[in-house]
């Protein structure tokens, strides 16, 4: 089993919060969609209400028509959810600027149920 | 068959009811984390109760009490030991003592198997804190 961690919390002593950082299983990812312009949501079953879902938002700076950069930036999350590691992968954590190729920091968050 | 990885915690220094658990990986849920200096670990709740007191669905869970902003380093300790195929792993054992083979105390305190890494961005040691862990079932 992949796990992934996320953190949108640019300043490592505000960590420690709702809605800052999170680790989930990789089989607890429920989908993604396109939440607007320059970003895309990733789903997952939140630990603090299984009925309901946890949402990650990636942003993107690609502002053109075609939204190229929508799949670009669900092509890389799908690669690292399936990547071959042995325990943790970091999708994105603004307190070190780890992130995906494609995505911008500013504005991505975790927004728990 | 595929084994299984048992993760082990045990919260108090006189292991009273209810202080002791064994959760299973493959029932892991999620991770958050409540405040500064802990990190709350949740999987699939072992009575089966669908929802909990507050009408959300259920998990059980334990939380460990760490290094302030260690976070992500704990949330990586407990994911490689997760990761780890079939085993016993002990996150924490606050009684603080290990055994050996044949059950003669090694006289070890707050006993875990897991080494967490240093924070990233300070270099500062991440451990878990004297009050180190507590069950939720």
């Amino acid at each position: 089993m992949n796990y992934i961690i996320a953190n949108d919390q640019g300043t490592l002593t505000s960590l420690g919060a709702a809605d800052q950082t999170v680790m989930f299983p990789s089989n607890m990812i429920l989908g993604m969609d396109v939440a607007e312009d320059t970003g895309i949501n990733l789903f997952v079953v939140s630990p603090l209400d299984t009925n309901d879902g946890d949402a990650l938002l990636l942003k993107h700076a690609n502002t053109n028509t075609a939204k190229l950069d929508h799949r670009k930036l669900i092509d890389e999350c799908v690669s690292l959810i399936n990547g071959d590691y042995n325990g943790a992968a970091v999708l994105f954590d603004a307190a070190n600027d780890v992130k995906l190729p494609t995505q911008v920091l500013t504005g991505s968050t975790v927004t728990q149920d | 068959m595929k084994k299984e990885t048992f993760l082990y915690v045990a919260e108090s220094a006189t292991y009273a009811t209810g202080d002791q658990a064994v959760f299973q990986a493959s029932n892991f849920i999620g991770a958050e984390t409540p405040s500064a200096t802990s990190t709350r670990f949740h999987f699939t709740p072992t009575a089966g109760a669908s929802v909990n007191a507050a009408g959300l669905g259920a998990t059980d869970s334990f939380t460990v009490t760490h290094t302030l902003d260690g976070h992500i380093e704990i949330l990586k300790g407990v994911a490689r030991a997760m990761a780890t195929p079939g085993g016993f792993v002990v996150v924490q054992d606050d009684e603080g003592t290990a055994f050996s083979a044949d059950g003669s105390s090694l006289g070890s305190t707050g006993f875990s198997d897991i080494s967490y890494d240093a924070i990233a961005s300070t270099g500062t040691a991440v451990k878990v804190s004297g009050t180190g862990v507590t069950v939720a079932i």
